[in-house]
């Protein structure tokens, strides 16, 4: 197992200097300049050109490519933001616990209650409880999440006075976010849940586990909704890495500086160092989370996890 | 059936009818029998004539969602299963009655190691520590042939024979009275089956359990079985004791089962089936359910219900002509 873990971390040294090539070439190709945002609009067109020149923008694609990777790799840093001159690495981390605060609580607040609702509907399938609990969610998964949140802040905000509008002064101030970010993913949860606890409620080992003895609510959680799991693991993994790299319209209609904000308004100020290094981290968080999901179906499922030691033998060199 | 025999396990005018897709099947139509302790009964028909809800229905373990009506009395060991609350009878599944299921390879779960699954039955029904009902779980796989090393294993690990080992343990790790055991051959190659019976035999013998061996191979009945009851479109048409039904077969269906056997000693060049399949069990023939493909058939056999005749004391048979072919 540590064998694999070790040979997906590997891998994810190619993909990233892939994605930093991808990306810094589009940015490369992307029409408006930096410089003219530095200076504005009242710049001479000397002054631009000064800069240009001292910004190393007039050097080669490959030059400035070469001289970004090997700021990565050999000095572990993504450089400084062409407009605000602070460090983009810096940047990211101080907004990182605000994005990862909604991200985390958003997916807690999906499983605690997704699941339960999705297992409840499917053990009352096509029955009232089903009927009811599969209406709600459809209603969560068609509302927008900017809709939802601006008539959150109307009802709790504006009118009831409960709860701050936007800001991040303290606690109170990501509940809002947190339910507005959390309920498509809680409608999402409980459908699919429903959909593969159906798959696995009637199996001859659910059937199996009743004829031992075992108590209904025992069959349901621990012998069914393992078995079902798996997609729903794929759905909150790729949602949380998804929200990791920024839930920009919720940091955006809370005020909120997350990492999603600060992509938004460098790809805005053609700030390439800053997108170059949002997009990174985003790509970098992303196989984490990846490789997090593919370790719980290994926690899960041992035939998964026998598969994945099956592939790295593969790899391992033999032994006479 | 002999009703003032005092019996282990009875079984009186059982029916079980699902629905499906707005149609009525009558899956189990008056099932009646008994079973003695340490006796073993062989359900004998063709697939859909209702053996495995039978099964399932004793269990109480039928898809809820689909059942439409199920009626009729279960006394097993003088309890009357069918309206016992559902959670004294979660607490008889398992020790006092257990069922061996068809297919191994479905009857598992993946996810669960081999022990585990053994040894929940086992810490459910007795007052013992996981370790203890562990260690229980690795002498019943001792028991069936399979190595405790393996118990922390998982399913996908072990053959088609050794699941079905497995299963077997599972369902006799409490030393239930009562195993159901539904065709638990099937899945089997011929020479795991030997074996397989070979070892329920043996565990039944020394336990003294009550079997009920539900199977479509009249070769395992033979082997293990002391009284027969063959179905037909959820109805016991013949029972007796195996050398009743083997020696002397009355009812036509039983009749022709035994003729489509292939016989070492007969120089023929084809068997010889039962022309036409069984009735659809959403519509039944009224009378007798094998008048359409019966030989014998008569208007009286298509007028209504068929009585049980009494051929001898232990042999019935739900056939008309059961009782006038021995006068003649």
């Amino acid at each position: 197992m540590i064998r694999y873990i070790v040979k997906r971390l590997l891998l994810m040294i190619p993909i990233l200097v892939g994605v930093a090539i991808l990306i810094f070439t589009l940015m490369y190709f992307v029409p408006g300049d930096p410089v003219e945002i530095i200076l504005g609009s009242a710049a001479t067109q000397a002054q631009v050109e000064a800069v240009r020149e001292e910004m190393g923008f007039n050097q080669p694609y490959l030059i400035r490519l070469g001289n970004f990777l090997k700021g990565i790799l050999v000095n572990h840093n993504f450089g400084n933001s062409y407009i605000y001159g602070t460090s983009v690495a810096g940047e990211l981390a101080s907004r990182f616990p605000r994005t990862l605060t909604i991200a985390a609580f958003s997916i807690i607040l999906s499983t605690l209650i997704g699941i339960p609702l999705g297992i409840n509907a499917a053990i009352h399938a096509n029955k009232a409880p089903d009927h009811i609990s599969m209406f709600v969610s459809m209603i969560g998964v068609s509302m927008p999440n900017f809709w939802l949140a601006l008539m959150l802040v109307v009802l709790f905000a504006l009118n009831l006075h409960w709860l701050p509008s936007s800001g991040d002064k303290g606690w109170n101030y990501y509940i809002l976010p947190v339910v507005a970010n959390a309920v498509g993913g809680i409608a999402g949860i409980a459908r699919l849940t429903r959909s593969s606890m159906l798959e696995v409620i009637h199996a001859d080992y659910v059937t199996t586990a009743r004829s031992k003895g075992v108590s209904e609510r025992s069959v349901i959680w621990q012998h069914a909704l393992p078995n079902a799991l798996i997609p729903i693991i794929t759905m909150l993994g790729g949602r949380f890495g998804g929200q990791l790299g920024g839930t920009v319209v919720i940091e955006q209609v809370f005020s909120i500086p997350g990492v999603g904000a600060y992509l938004i308004n460098s790809i805005n100020n053609r700030d390439y160092t800053a997108v170059q290094g949002s997009v990174l981290y985003i790509a970098f968080t992303f196989s984490i989370v990846m490789l997090l999901v593919d370790l719980v179906y290994a926690y899960i499922d041992p035939r998964i996890k026998a598969q994945y030691e099956g592939q790295s033998k593969k790899l391992a060199p033999k032994r006479r | 059936m002999n009703a003032n025999r005092s019996n282990f396990l009875s079984v009186r005018d059982l029916v079980v009818e699902y629905h499906s897709e707005g149609e009525i099947v009558h899956a189990v139509n008056g099932v009646s029998f008994d079973l003695g302790m340490g006796q073993t009964i062989g359900l004998v028909g063709e697939t859909g004539a209702g053996k495995t809800t039978i099964a399932k229905a004793l269990l109480r373990i039928l898809p809820v969602h689909s059942v439409e009506n199920i009626a009729g009395s279960v006394m097993l060991a003088g309890k009357e299963l069918m309206t016992l609350p559902e959670g004294e009878m979660q607490q008889l599944r398992g020790r006092a009655l257990s069922m061996i299921f068809q297919d191994p390879m479905t009857a598992l779960n993946p996810v669960k190691t081999v022990a585990d699954q053994i040894a929940e039955a086992v810490k459910l029904h007795n007052n013992v520590s996981k370790g203890q009902a562990l260690d229980r779980a690795k002498e019943m796989l001792q028991m069936v042939g399979i190595s405790p090393d393996r118990a922390g294993e998982y399913p996908h690990q072990f053959s088609g024979g050794m699941k079905q080992r497995v299963v077997i343990a599972m369902a006799l790790a409490c030393d239930p009275q009562l195993l159901i055991a539904d065709e638990p051959t099937t899945a089997l190659d011929v020479t795991i089956q030997a074996q397989v019976l070979d070892m329920i035999n043996d565990l039944k013998k020394k336990m003294n359990t009550s079997m009920i061996m539900i199977t479509h191979d009249l070769g395992v009945v033979a082997e293990t079985c002391d009284t027969v009851a063959v179905t037909y479109a959820g109805q016991i048409i013949e029972y007796g004791t195996k050398e009743d039904i083997f020696d002397r077969p009355t009812h036509p269906y039983t009749v022709g089962l035994f003729n489509a056997l292939p016989n070492m000693n007969a120089n023929v060049r084809r068997l010889s089936p039962i022309d036409g399949l069984p009735p659809d069990p959403t519509d039944l023939p009224k009378g007798c359910p094998f008048s359409p493909r019966c030989p014998y058939v008569t208007d009286e056999c298509r007028r209504g219900a068929i009585d049980d005749i009494f051929i001898n004391d232990t042999h019935t048979c739900r056939c008309i002509r059961a009782g006038r072919k021995e006068e003649k």
